[in-house]
């Protein structure tokens, strides 16, 4: 896969990448023609120029269709003193109206039966491009054998290294062009570290782990 | 009374900013020094110095941040020099120069990296110019991983612009305190002008090459927007590697470790000036 993205990928790819930071901007200004993003961070291009752009699912794999879901969790922390207001909070949140009005502005998906975008559609004043992205999201969530992957759980205040050592595996192997065997050797070594002392199980799609994530290292 | 108020009045009148700078600067200096030798656990430990030793970005951000001041100090101090002579010239239009050559010193760092990108980027300025007068086929990237050098001049050219100013401003201030009668009594014995520059003024300017050269430097250790805006993570330098280990790694102690030896360079590096760039003691009377 390495290879695949050292050899073929990377050359065809806008070397300004590695600073890109919010997608729609470079589609925008036609830098780059695709482009892979987070939902939160295309929506301008979407809503500028709706006719011009296609959402799709992410590529499929030998193991299906993979793709990230950021699950923002609404909680109430112990001992807070004004709990009941809290609840009516969370309740005005989770209402399909506003979870549509948050899908409007901010492009972040209704986790509301009855707010779902396909079934709502333009009767929410939902923008054209917004409705694009609603159409790629769901295509992507509806597709065979999807494989809904969640963002590394468990990890406490060290999730970020995690940022650290992909970062770091992208530049030594793709752009240092050092060894990928010798680059995955360390870096995994580095990762399982990272697990064993945050002592974080696996997360979906792996099947949860009694005790550390253990990786599986070649 | 005469003598309380003569004795002790200096040190009342400097205890505010005293207790602001204690509160404000060395309180957390101290936190975030121990912050570095911390382990999470508590315990005192070298390990967070360890892994910013074995860092993959740690030799380049070294390399980096010297390979910078090495390349703008020197420039940026000729460049003040002659725009501070030129000032002191009082040549027609001297103050407007002086007030137009200051301007950089209004904006922020990143203002400045912004501005230089807009010159530099793929659709910049300069791509835009040369392609309206033909002499390039399509925009090029200079500020792209695969030509460093391109990176380099222009961080190097947008902190010259912006903070040679700095300077500037110290050595016209010292250029002042030189008593004219030296620099006419050398016209008289027959020194032309670069003679009278070489003797007469820059010994006696000697204490304010010293404090712009200490302050400069020291600035320059902490060299971060303008690569930030220019380069993004492409050239790693030592006050990058603290954010980003702070901002998208959440590593306090990480952080603090390359702060601390931010800190450990520019107090070496400023006792390197003292030494050597030491004034004689004529010069202090």
């Amino acid at each position: 896969m390495w290879q695949f993205f050292r050899d073929e990928l990377w050359p065809v790819v806008n070397p300004g990448s590695i600073n890109f930071e919010f997608m729609q901007e470079q589609l925008l200004a036609e830098e780059v023609w695709i482009g892979w993003d987070h939902t939160a961070r295309v929506p301008e291009a979407l809503k500028q120029k709706p006719d011009d752009f296609l959402a799709v699912p992410a590529p499929r794999g030998p193991e299906g269709l993979g793709f990230m879901t950021v699950v923002a969790g609404l909680g109430i922390p112990a001992g807070a003193p004004n709990r009941a207001e809290a609840e009516e909070l969370i309740d005005y949140l989770t209402r399909p109206l506003t979870q549509i009005a948050t899908l409007r502005e901010v492009a972040f998906f209704p986790v509301v039966q009855e707010a779902e975008p396909t079934t709502i559609g333009g009767l929410a004043g939902l923008s054209r491009g917004v409705q694009v992205l609603a159409d790629g999201v769901a295509k992507q969530s509806a597709a065979p054998n999807a494989v809904v992957t969640l963002l590394p759980a468990g990890l406490g205040g060290r999730a970020g290294e995690i940022n650290k050592i992909y970062r770091d595996a992208f530049t030594r192997i793709v752009i240092n062009r050092e060894a990928i065997s010798t680059v995955l050797a360390q870096e995994g070594q580095n990762l399982q570290n990272l697990l064993n002392e945050t002592g974080a199980p696996c997360w979906p799609p792996d099947p949860p782990s009694i005790g550390p994530c253990q990786l599986e290292l070649e | 009374m005469q003598v309380w108020r003569t004795a002790s009045l200096p040190y009342l009148l400097i205890l505010p900013a005293l207790l602001f700078l204690l509160v404000f600067f060395v309180y957390p200096l101290a936190q975030a020094f121990l912050v570095a030798f911390q382990s999470p656990q508590g315990e005192v430990t070298l390990q967070h110095f360890q892994r910013m030793w074995r860092d993959i970005n740690f030799q380049p951000a070294v390399r980096n941040t010297f390979l910078l001041i090495v390349l703008i100090v020197p420039l940026q101090l000729v460049l003040a020099l002659i725009i501070a002579l030129l000032v002191h010239s009082r040549f027609w239009g001297a103050s407007a120069f002086l007030y137009v050559c200051a301007i950089p010193l209004g904006i922020s760092d990143l203002a400045a990296g912004i501005v230089w990108l807009s010159i530099f980027a793929e659709r910049g300025y300069l791509n835009s110019i040369l392609q309206g007068l033909g002499l390039v086929d399509s925009p090029f990237l200079y500020l792209s991983y695969q030509h460093p050098e391109w990176l380099f001049t222009a961080i190097i050219l947008t902190e010259v612009w912006r903070a040679t100013a700095i300077v500037m401003i110290v050595l016209v201030a010292g250029l002042q305190m030189i008593p004219r009668d030296y620099l006419e009594a050398a016209e008289l014995c027959g020194a032309g002008p670069f003679q009278r520059i070489w003797y007469v003024i820059l010994p006696l300017l000697k204490p304010s090459l010293q404090t712009a050269l200490i302050i400069r430097t020291i600035f320059a250790f902490e060299v971060f927007a303008v690569v930030l805006v220019l380069a993004g993570r492409l050239i790693p330098v030592l006050a990058g590697e603290s954010f980003f280990w702070y901002m998208d790694y959440r590593n306090t102690h990480m952080a603090a470790a390359y702060a601390v030896l931010i800190m450990v360079l520019s107090t070496l590096v400023t006792w390197l000036y003292l030494k050597l760039l030491r004034p004689r003691e004529e010069l202090l009377a």
